[in-house]
Parts: C-alpha cells; structure tokens; sequence
C-alpha cells in the first residue's frame, strides 16, 4: 500500500519535473475559477509593527491583561506557547514575522457534487530558511507520530507532508501550500512550475479587478459575485424591494450595485501613519438607470462637502441623497407593507403644515446633501457647567429653494421648541423663550432660557439650547448656539487647500477627541461601571485604559466615492 | 422630660444569664440588616448582644472606598437626573456601608413616607428626602416627621402648592394624619379641614420650602378639641401628643421588625415604649432588639422577606458584588422599585409580597443570580465540597430562617449524587434547590 502510494506521487511529480522556473505571483500560481481569493505582501512588517506598538504595550501593562494572566486558560495556553517556540527555536513574533513577511495568498474554489468549497493557502517567504529550518525540524517530528502523519519526498524539492485528518502540506524552496483536496494542492504546485494550464490571474474578472484596482498593494482581495450567482443566489438574495425604510435610504444603491456586479474587490495599504481599506465594484451608477439617480453623486463633482472645521469636532457624517427622489421612487424601492406609513407621516406632518402637501410643497424645497456634526460645546449659554457635559449637535440641511426651505424649517424649529417648554414645565425645569440674535450678519433663531441656569452640576438637559440659522443655501438646527456660530463661521469661509475626491457619503470620527470627552466626564463614566458591579480602581483602570486607546488614534473615516465605470467604499484610520 | 425607665414585660431585656447563640446572632443581624454574610455572623457570636447592639445602633465610620463610590454614584445620579441612577446608589448604601441599620430604617421611613419619584420628577428632591429618612433613621420621629411635612419632595408629591388661604387642599392634611401619624379613624373629618387651614402656604418656591404668607389662613382652628391659631408646625405637634400615634408607629416597627400580625398587647407594649421615650427611636430599636420577646420562638423566621431584602440578602450571604442596575430591576421586578412606591401608602409589604406572579418572579431571580447575572459571585457559591451533609448545612444555616424538615434535608443530601454536571455545576444546582424552599422566603 505504501509502495503504490508512492509510485502515484512519484508519477504525478514528473509531471512538474521539467518546469520549475523564474517564482511567479500567488494569482499566477493559483488556478483559474476561484470564489475568493485573498493576498497579502509584506504583512511580516505589520507583525513587527504591532508587537512595537505602543497599543500592544498598553494591552499588556492594562489591569485586565495582567488579570488574564492568572486564569488557568491563559497558563495553559502560554505553556503551549513555550513548548512551541521550544520546538520551533524561535519565538512565535519572530515566526510570524518571518512566515508572513513575503506573501501569504487563500484562495476558495467550489467542487463539483458538493457544497462546501475547498480552500488553499500559499505562502512565499522571504527568508526561506525559516521553511528550511520547520522542515528540519518537523521531519523527526513526522517519524514519530507513525501513521498520522505521512512524509514523502518528491523531485525538485517538494516536500508533501499528509495529515491523517486529510490536510497535506507541501513545501518547495521558498514556498509553502496547504490544502485538504489533493487535485487543488497539485494544481497550485504546478502553478509554481509555471505550469498552471489557466491560472487566477488570467480570469477576465480577475484582470478586469486588478486593472481598475491596480495590483500593488500591501493586501487584497476578490469575492467572484458571478459564481455565487451561478451557484443558485439569484442577486446574492438582495430582494429588488427592501422591506426597511432605513436601509433603503441609507444603502439601497450599495445593495443594488452588489446584485448586478461580477465581483467584489478589496484592497488594503497600511503604512506607520495608518491604513487605508477599499471595497470596490466595477460598475458605476449609469448602470442602475434612474431608479436610483437619487442615491449617487455626480462622480464629475465633489459630491457631499467635506465635514465643516469647527473648533473640537468630534465626528460627523455628510451624506449626498436626494430625499425628494427617494420618497418619490418609493413604491419602486419598497415593500408593500411598509408604503400605508408613509401616508399616515404625510398626515401626521400636515399638522405642522397645514394648507401644504408634503410631496409637492416640501420636498422640491429639500437639497441633496444633509450632513450631521458633534463638536465640543463651551457652555456660553450656562451661568456653569452640566454634570455631564455633551458635545454640541446640529444638522445641516443643503436647500433647493433656500427661501421656502428656511421658512419650513424655521416653523419646524419653533414647533419642536415650543414642544419642549411643555416638557420643560412638567420637569420642573426652566423653560425657554425664542429670541434672535444678529452674528456676522446672519440671524440666529435661539431657544433662550428664561433665566441663564447656574450651577458647577446642572442636569443634563441644560447642554441643550436649540439653535437655528440659514446661511446661503444651508440651513442650520443646532442643539447649542455656540455651535451654531462655529457653523456659520465655518460655512461662511471659503474652502482651502484642493477639492476633495468624489465623496457620495463621508463619516468621520476623531478618537483623540472622543478621549477629551470622556475625561470630561469621567465620574460619569465611572459612575457607570460601578453600577455594573465593578471596584473601584477595577473602573478607573479600565476607563484609564480606553482613553489612552483612542489617544493613539487621530481619525476613523467610512467613505463612499462614486466613480463613472466604479463604486468605491473605503475605511481609513490615522495614527 | 423624657423618663428613662429600664422597660418591663413584654419587651424586657433578655436575661443576662441567657446564652448569646450563633442562631441569636444570625436573627439579629438578618432582621436588622439586609442579610448577612458568614463572617459577619461569625463576628456578631463572638462580640455578643451588646456589643453587636452598640455597633449597629451608632453611627460607625466608612471606609474610603464606600465614601469615594458613594460620591460618585450619587453625583451621576444628580448629573444625569436618572431615577435608575438614584436607585444604584442608595443600593450601594444599603450593601456595603458600615451602617445597615439606619439604611434599613431609611427604607422602612421611606415606606412610611411613601413618596414617588414618578410624580416629584427630580432626583436632587428625592435624594434630599431620603438623607432626611437617613439622618433621623434612629433619630427623633419628631424631628422626622416635622422635618418631612417641610421636605421639598413631600409637598410636590401631595401638591402643597395647591394648598391656598381661600381654597384649602385637604390632602396634605389627610395624608400627615392618616398615613404619617394616626392611621385611618384616629381622627374626624372636620380635623382634617381645619389642620389643612393651618397648613395653607406652605409651598415650594425656587426648589425650596417656602411660606407664602399672603396663602396662609392666619384664623383660629380646632383641630382634636384644641382652639388656637395653630400653624403645621403645631398641628404635628398635636398628632404627636395623640394616643394614636405612637400605637401606629408601634404597629409598623412590629411589622417591619418582629412579626407580620402582632397582637394588641404587643402593640400596646411598644406604643408604651414609644411614648415613654418621646419617639427617640434609637433608644426604642435598642429596647426592641435587646429584649427577651424579639429572641422568641413567635419572633423567628416569621417574615416574609420584601424584594430588595431578598436580592440584597441573597446577594450578602454568597459574598458576591452586585450589579446594582440589575439589582435595582429584579426589585422592582418583585414588587418593590425604590423612590416609586406605587400608592401613598407604600408597599403593604407581609403576605402581599408573594402573589402567583411574584413567586415565580422570585424563583426566576434565584436563577438569574446563580448564573452571575445579578452580579460576581463569591467564594460561598464556588466552593467544592467534599460531603453532600456539611455543604447542606453549611447552606442551610447561611440561607434559611427555619432549618428544613428532615425529609427534605434528606432530599438535599441526596441531590448531589443524583446530580449531573462537575462540581461547581452540582454546588449551583443545589443552591438552587434551598434558595428555592418556601423558608427562603422567610426571615
């Protein structure tokens, strides 16, 4: 039997004898037809990067870590980890380092009469004398485990080691593959002879993905939407009518662009200042029709502006949607069920607006971009300081017909201001007056508290001093005044530096300030995990711990660009 | 002058030569605490009845964890105006200050002056009246009740500004004589007009007591046969001096501390007590404490335990840190959601705490605590024994009132043999079945 077995590895080797050459890329080695695959170059230095880092360090020097350390799991799995290293003769960073610092690639490929894909990893390392030295060290190993583990030499250096749970690994000069299904493991072998008959990289989609991708990145990866369509998900089983209103408004033409697209593409770059993750499809807006022109931006534009710079802004979301054509489009984007709740809103609204329509009066006035900012507030408007101290909110809302969409808005304010004093009232707390106030030449409508609360702890309700203002075509609902000033000083001031790309939707967030927050209220916080049962100084390690973790980090951004031939989503963080 | 009389008969001091048990020990602090742990138990036998008296009785230091925690809990509750916030923190008083007592006697005052945070709507006020309970807990009923008629919260709650010269609110008046001092027909109605006279004006004007005196009725009142230009300050004064009061006092200090339906003369032996020394309820909570009849058969494990003695007690007893805004939720839960009694007139509390709903409520929350979603258990529920006996009676002295009958003690021996799972899953299972037994319910 062990004479026949190697006859058959020695018969399929020669099949690769000749034709070893020049090491080709992952995507030239792995075969054509694959559902996914993913690369990655260089992710050794990213390894080192983090076991550098000062997050890591923090993690390590935290309470909690230090608590972990004493479970019996953690002991357990460290003397794992020593043995390993033991055997390995080199610690498990290094081996990482090391492993990892050429190009790691996974590929899945579907096989026929079943429904579970397979799946293969190869590895290229940059140092091959670390595979030189896991082989010399996992030979003997191999002997003495008999019958589970089965160790054949073939020609040209190949290396085959079988698993008794199936898994075979192979290694050859600086490669390593691992696959349980012997047909895709000789496949990629042979793609590393350069002899694969149709590999990866010559899949039309694939091209047509590293094309408008390009291929240099420090990561990335393929999803073929294709094959999954073909293996009988019609549309990915993204219905044509969604059955949330949200969802809808917020990513229907992501959604829509996913059904129809032939794959899905990512790539990841990441440098000592951050990263940068791109998630694209290769077809652009036009391809949808009108039906969902309300979602996308010109991608000849900047699409949403950039998020206002006011002092301490702590994040914020701009979003490009035509409100007025996703409401109109409705019946088209909706499910049934959901359509009875829009009458009874636009019933509702006429309350707030009588002798107006809803679709014909409000909507036309409605521009296409709203965007949404918190920033830390001074608190001008209090004779003190809250207790717990928010950041000052407000919404813009760009308008079609800034005169009429100023007055709907304005009567929208006063309405939900004079809601509030009824509120107010049953609170026992002190109620407002509207009043006006002239700021660089534009009117502030603002809810004035009849008298200026006083206090070092004021209740939480006193952050909020509604604010409302129309600057040009904008109109501006605040939750401070002192925001609504920033805003206005912001909006009024010509954009610097060059145009931004094509955003449809830009969400940021600043953790360095979200730390300034929390450290200004920190008793609250702590407040918070005490009443969760925790000690003390249990609480205020851990609230010590967090602060200093998003200290480290600048800038988390979630970002849609819209392109003619392509749609973009990309995640970047800064540190 | 207030006589000093060393009190006879039914509420004599136990007799010296009385021995002082482990089993004494563990009454006293289970009623006088909101549960107790094994070493607290274990000090108390060894200090004996005085000493564990003088301890509980009198104010003792904090230790600066509890001060700095305390602070904190209680200033969020403040910045957020959170109700559930509010109640986190009287729950960490009530769990970890030195003083237990007076925390247990700032929630029976809090019954008795049964305020609702629902309609009061402000945190800082129902914080304000619940240091008040706190700071004449074992104080003077006097001071207390002269105080609470004045309290900020109190006359929100029973709408002390609509209490005017011309037009007089009677339900302020109604209220401090029925529920606060006399009880229901100690009193007529035409007292009740006329002591809402005298207590026109009182109002609450920049979140404080004010006296508007222009709403004031200045005119002479009979109130209890007494004809002067009495004012609410003299009318408390009046229902002090009733016979009646101290009798309703007497009969919920019986209830909330000795028995759930105590007979006359018992009521008439503490009124007596009350009365003898000017409603100083330290001094009266000593004698109750200290005497033979709090030590009887009659006084053992003869109350039902109220919601948050159940959780908090449960929790003391297995050493385990509670999570407060769980604790305060299964309370409410069970009937009993701190700074929102549901009426006037508070919780009844006795046989009414266990209703077909609440029982199973009360099973569930066993469950939910031996699952740690009340809070990190203690050494108490992780321990591994080695004889099926000892951790029966280890469990059934630190949880139960009354020891069970001996065929259910011989069920509970036998359940972990029976059971399934490892030793820590068979210590639960059993915890489960005593913490399950109708004498759980009992204290």
């Amino acid at each position: 039997m062990q004479a026949k077995r190697i006859s058959a590895l020695l018969l399929t080797s020669a099949l690769f004898l000749p034709l070893f050459a020049e090491p080709p890329q992952p995507a030239e080695v792995l075969p054509a037809g694959a559902l996914v695959y993913l690369e990655a170059h260089g992710s050794g230095r990213l390894v080192r990067q983090f076991k550098e880092s000062a997050l890591w360090k923090l993690v390590q020097d935290s309470p909690q870590y230090q608590r972990m350390k004493q479970e019996p799991n953690y002991k357990q799995a460290n003397t794992a980890r020593i043995l390993a290293e033991t055997f390995l003769g080199m610690n498990l960073w290094t081996l990482g380092e090391k492993l990892l610092g050429g190009q790691v690639a996974v590929g899945v490929y579907p096989r026929a009469g079943r429904d579970q894909p397979d799946a293969v990893v190869l590895i290229r390392v940059k140092d091959r004398t670390v595979l030189d030295e896991l082989r010399k060290r996992a030979n003997p190993l191999a002997l003495l485990a008999g019958e589970d583990v089965k160790r054949f030499k073939m020609p040209v250096n190949v290396d085959l080691w079988q698993m008794k749970n199936g898994l075979e690994i192979a290694t050859r000069d600086d490669w390593a593959v691992i696959a349980q299904h012997r047909p895709l493991l000789l496949s990629v072998l042979r793609g590393i002879g350069g002899q694969a008959p149709k590999p990866l990289a010559a899949d039309p989609e694939f091209r047509a993905m590293t094309s408008k991708f390009g291929a240099n990145h420090d990561g990335r990866a393929y999803v073929n939407l294709a094959s999954v369509v073909k293996g009988g998900q019609p549309r990915l089983g993204i219905p044509e009518k969604l059955d949330d209103g949200g969802a809808s408004f917020f990513i229907h033409g992501i959604l829509e662009l996913a059904a129809r697209s032939p794959y899905l593409g990512l790539t990841l770059d990441a440098t000592d200042e951050g990263f940068a993750l791109t998630a694209g499809f290769p077809s652009g807006p036009k391809t949808l029709g009108n039906k969902f022109g309300w979602f996308f931006s010109n991608p000849a534009t900047q699409g949403t502006r950039p998020l206002p710079q006011v002092p301490g802004v702590l994040g914020g979301v701009t979003m490009h949607r035509d409100f007025g054509g996703w409401y109109s489009r409705r019946e088209e984007l909706l499910a049934e069920n959901l359509l009875p709740g829009f009458d009874q809103f636009e019933t509702e609204i006429a309350n707030v607006l009588p002798g107006r329509d809803f679709t014909e009066d409000v909507l036309p006035a409605l521009g296409k971009t709203v965007t949404f900012i918190a920033a830390e507030q001074s608190f001008d408007h209090l004779d003190g300081k809250p207790g717990v101290k928010l950041p000052g909110f407000a919404l813009i809302f760009d308008l079609a017909k800034p005169r009429e969409g100023a007055d709907l808005f304005q009567l929208v304010f006063q309405t939900i201001a004079a809601l509030t004093n009824f509120g107010a009232a049953e609170s026992g707390n002190e109620p407002t007056v509207m009043t006006a106030e002239v700021y660089k030449g534009t009117t502030l409508t603002t809810a004035r508290y009849l008298k200026k609360p006083k206090g070092d702890r004021l209740p939480i309700v006193y952050n909020f001093m509604p604010c409302a203002a129309s600057v040009g075509n904008k109109f501006i609902i605040s939750s401070s005044a002192g925001t609504c000033r920033a805003l206005i000083d912001a909006l009024k001031k010509p954009a610097a530096g060059p145009a931004p790309p094509n955003r449809n939707f830009n969400f940021e967030i600043r953790p360095s300030k979200l730390a300034d927050l929390a450290a200004a209220n920190r008793e609250a916080l702590l407040a918070q995990s005490l009443q969760q049962g925790k000690p003390l100084q249990q609480a205020r390690g851990e609230l010590d711990l967090i602060q200093k973790m998003l200290r480290a980090v600048k800038l988390f951004r979630l970002s849609t660009h819209v392109k003619p031939d392509q749609f973009h989503l990309k995640l970047e963080g800064k540190w | 002058m207030v006589t000093q009389v060393i009190p006879t008969g039914l509420f004599a001091p136990r007799a010296s030569d009385r021995r002082w048990s482990r089993h004494d020990a563990t009454h006293l602090l289970r009623r006088a605490q909101f549960g107790a742990s094994r070493a607290e138990i274990d000090r108390a036998t060894a200090d004996g009845l005085d000493k564990t008296l003088d301890c509980l009785l009198t104010s003792q230091p904090e230790n600066e964890e509890f001060r700095l925690t305390e602070s904190l809990l209680r200033r969020a509750a403040h910045d957020t105006g959170s109700a559930a916030s509010l109640r986190a923190w009287w729950l960490h008083r009530m769990f970890y200050t030195a003083n237990p007592l007076f925390e247990k006697l700032a929630l029976f005052w809090h019954n008795h002056f049964a305020t609702s945070i629902a309609k009061v709507n402000s945190v800082p006020h129902m914080a304000a009246q619940n240091d008040l309970c706190r700071t004449e807990a074992l104080g003077s009923f006097r001071r207390l009740l002269h105080g609470m008629t004045k309290d900020v919260a109190m006359l929100i709650w029973l709408d002390g500004n609509a209490n005017r010269r011309r037009h007089a609110n009677e339900n302020f008046a109604r209220e401090v004589m029925e529920l606060f001092s006399l009880g229901e027909g100690n009193y007529t109605e035409d007292d009740i007009k006329q002591a809402a006279r005298a207590f026109t004006g009182w109002h609450v004007r920049d979140e404080q007591f004010w006296f508007n005196r222009r709403q004031h009725d200045f005119g002479p009142k009979t109130v209890f046969g007494r004809t002067a230009n009495h004012d609410g300050g003299d009318i408390i004064d009046l229902c002090l001096a009733q016979s009646a009061c101290p009798r309703f006092l007497a009969h919920k200090l019986l209830r909330a501390f000795v028995l759930d339906q105590p007979e006359k003369e018992h009521v008439a032996a503490l009124a007596a007590r009350i009365r003898a020394r000017d409603f100083a309820m330290g001094a009266v909570l000593r004698e109750l404490l200290a005497s033979d009849f709090f030590y009887s058969e009659t006084a053992r494990a003869g109350l039902i335990k109220g919601p948050v003695e159940l959780v908090l007690g449960a929790l003391r007893a297995l050493e385990a840190r509670p999570n407060l805004q769980a604790v305060g939720r299964v309370a409410a839960q069970l009937g009993q959601d701190l700074f929102a009694p549901p009426t006037v007139k508070g919780w009844e509390g006795g046989r009414l705490w266990i209703t077909s709903a609440t029982l199973l409520q009360r099973n569930n929350f066993i469950t939910a605590l031996l699952d740690g979603q009340l809070g990190h258990l203690g050494a108490p529920a992780t321990r591994t024994w080695g004889s099926a006996p000892a951790a029966v009676s280890f469990y059934t002295d630190l949880l139960l009132a009354k020891h069970p009958s001996p065929v259910e003690r011989a069920r509970l021996v036998a359940y972990p043999k029976q059971a399934q799972g490892d030793e820590a899953a068979r210590t639960r299972g059993l915890l489960h079945l005593i913490m399950t037994l109708p004498e759980f319910q009992l204290t």
